[in-house]
């Protein structure tokens, strides 16, 4: 039985796998495909957002207990991606979000031949392996690592001075503690980087979470780890709604940004640390391969042709009335009131798409939606089971003068008459949005 | 009848009467539609179920002898009596009492896996859209390396030009020599 098996039985966690398919995977639809630039700035893809700027464009990329796959979003620079993690259900929901290969492997233990990737990443898992796996773990990254490849690390830290180790803790302490995130194996930033030293070369690390935190992850701080924040602080982010809660993340990962750009020290979190290693001198700590572009454009699309959806084509642009892509199953945007689309077309003559709702009593009070075509009222309907319909909009000859696209630019709008909140009450979720229709496999005819 | 049903009819008749309104044609307008097929098969999955709210109800009942004045001394030499014909004829009834709660059963699945097929039927629309984006930026991969392997190949003639060339004068050298 290995050490860290020992503490995690004295968690009262007797199958890790299990744990981690509970704690980390979600419907969250991280395909790159999906998404939106303006999430650049969201504090839950911070550190996505650190490997992505120091992540050279085509280059491979080995992700260490991928978990859903936080890092898909590297799939936008052309990099070959591949995940490995404890959990099966993991590697499946990360293969989902389109890295190119996953498996299921111990990291002490990777199944991959020497010197196969250029970069070797994890975020959140060196604070799960227990202390004496952890060389192994280390040993396995600088053998699959090419000569002169980085590594790159996002770790959950400690700091021994406010909370006690673990030896120090109870059975009953240590239950509690492990079971908030599985932490087996936390250590103090600079053991953390001593750790390192004696695998690599040339080793950089800085504090990071010091300042910036998501909406989320305060409370989390607060109410499971007992970190002390201001008590009216923490009562007034209990109360934001699902938007200002966005709005919050958004502000706080600006400034998490702006102090990698201008590479500012900050002093130790005994939370969190960013770690770049290798064998050869290493570039810029931040940035050391920026270029956003990527962002901007879903990829390669597959084009215009007769029949285009629009989903995930980087030519159409969904407003702030849709919400982030959801996966039901299949993957769909969820959306409010009103929402709107653009997307540009030379000539249009048919809109088809899937459309649901979970709304309760339809039967008695059916959903009404309302259709414009560039301010143009299009069609209405009425949706009165909660079910998959399909909808097809035919566009009438005598409504295509009367559209005149701007530059060739179409605007889709739907208007429903009512929204509810799914799980208003759900304390773990907190999800207050206004939800009216999931839409998916849009798509437009010429 | 007892209580329970009465209540159970009426359910029944009200979950009739609802999948009859879901048989109607939905409210739309001009040229938004459905795909007809998926509407057919909404409501013959809302007649199942209604249909299920009878099997659910009746698959091992002997039916009332009279409508009413159930209550009191009758009901109860009625319930007696049944009995005792349930218990003298169940050598007789019990393959077609097992033969109902089979049926009900498998009713029960068909409308589960039925309700499922909307769904099926976007996830399997949303991966044709995404294998025929794949097939069109593969097909653009393959002309692209098909243009880099006619350069390639005609790098290569001119290599194998200048070769020559480089031989000739060589040779041109060599004899002059």
């Amino acid at each position: 039985m290995s050490a860290n098996e020992k503490l995690y039985e004295r968690a009262g966690i007797t199958d890790e796998g299990d744990f981690y398919r509970t704690k980390f995977v979600s419907e969250e639809v991280l395909d790159a495909r999906y998404f939106s630039a303006l999430s650049r700035f969201d504090m839950r893809f911070a550190r996505t957002m650190w490997v992505y700027d120091n992540v050279r464009a085509r280059a491979s990329v080995l992700d260490l207990g991928c978990g859903a796959g936080m890092l898909a979003l590297l799939k936008r620079k052309g990099v070959a991606l591949t995940g490995v993690d404890l959990s099966d259900e993991c590697v499946r929901a990360a293969r989902r979000n389109g890295y190119d290969v996953t498996c299921a492997a111990r990291l002490d233990a990777l199944p991959f031949g020497d010197a196969s990737f250029d970069y070797v990443v994890s975020l959140d898992v060196l604070g799960h392996v227990a202390f004496e796996e952890k060389d192994g773990v280390l040993g396995e990254i600088r053998r699959v690592l090419r000569p002169d490849g980085v590594t790159l690390h996002g770790i959950e830290c400690t700091d021994r001075l406010a909370r006690k180790s673990y030896d120090e803790m109870s059975a009953e302490e240590l239950r509690r503690f492990v079971e908030i995130d599985g932490h087996v194996g936390l250590e103090e930033e600079a053991e953390h980087a001593e750790r390192f030293g004696r695998f690599f070369a040339y080793t950089e690390w800085r504090p990071r979470y010091a300042l910036c935190l998501s909406s989320e992850e305060f409370l989390k701080q607060a109410e499971r780890y007992g970190l002390p924040f201001e008590a009216d602080f923490l009562d007034y982010l209990r109360g934001l709604s699902f938007k200002e809660r966005r709005a919050f993340d958004m502000a706080m990962g600006y400034v998490f940004g702006k102090i990698s750009d201008h590479d500012i020290r900050l002093p130790k979190s005994g939370l969190y640390l960013f770690l770049k290693a290798s064998n050869v001198p290493l570039g810029p700590f931040y940035n050391e391969h920026r270029d956003r572009n990527a962002l901007f454009e879903a990829g390669a699309d597959a084009g215009w042709s007769e029949t285009i959806c629009l989903d995930r084509h980087s030519q159409a642009v969904f407003d702030d009335g849709w919400y982030e892509a959801n996966l039901l199953p299949p993957v769909a945007r969820w959306m409010g009131e009103r929402s709107r689309l653009r997307f540009p077309a030379a000539s249009l003559s048919k809109i088809r798409m899937d459309v649901t709702t979970h709304m309760p009593g339809l039967e008695e009070r059916p959903l009404a939606l309302d259709f414009f075509l560039n301010g143009q009222p299009l069609n209405s309907f009425s949706i009165f089971r909660p079910e998959w319909i399909e909808l097809e909009i035919i566009i009438p000859g005598n409504l295509q003068s009367a559209i005149n696209p701007v530059d060739g630019v179409y605007e889709l709008e739907i208007r429903a008459n009512r929204t509810w909140q799914a799980r208003p009450l759900d304390a773990e979720n907190r999800d207050d949005r206004e939800l009216s229709v999931a839409v998916c496999n849009i798509e437009v005819y010429r | 009848m007892s209580d329970a049903d009465v209540e159970a009819t009426l359910q029944e008749i009200r979950e009739r009467v609802r999948a009859e309104s879901l048989a109607q044609p939905p409210h739309s307008a001009g040229n938004v539609s459905a795909s007809s097929h998926s509407i057919q098969a909404a409501h013959a999955l809302a007649r199942l179920k209604a249909n299920l709210a009878t099997t659910e109800r009746a698959w091992s009942k002997i039916p009332p002898v009279t409508s009413f004045h159930r209550r009191g001394w009758t009901a109860r030499l009625e319930v007696w009596l049944k009995r005792q014909i349930k218990r003298a004829t169940h050598w007789y009834v019990f393959e077609q009492v097992n033969f109902n709660a089979a049926v009900n059963s498998a009713l029960h699945d068909t409308a589960a896996i039925l309700e499922s097929l909307p769904e099926q039927r976007v996830c399997l629309k949303q991966l044709t859209i995404e294998m025929s984006e794949q097939a069109i930026l593969l097909d653009r991969t393959r002309r692209a390396l098909e243009l880099r392997l006619e350069e390639v190949a005609s790098r290569l003639e001119e290599l194998h030009a200048l070769r020559a060339e480089i031989e000739l004068l060589r040779h041109s050298s060599e004899q002059a020599r």
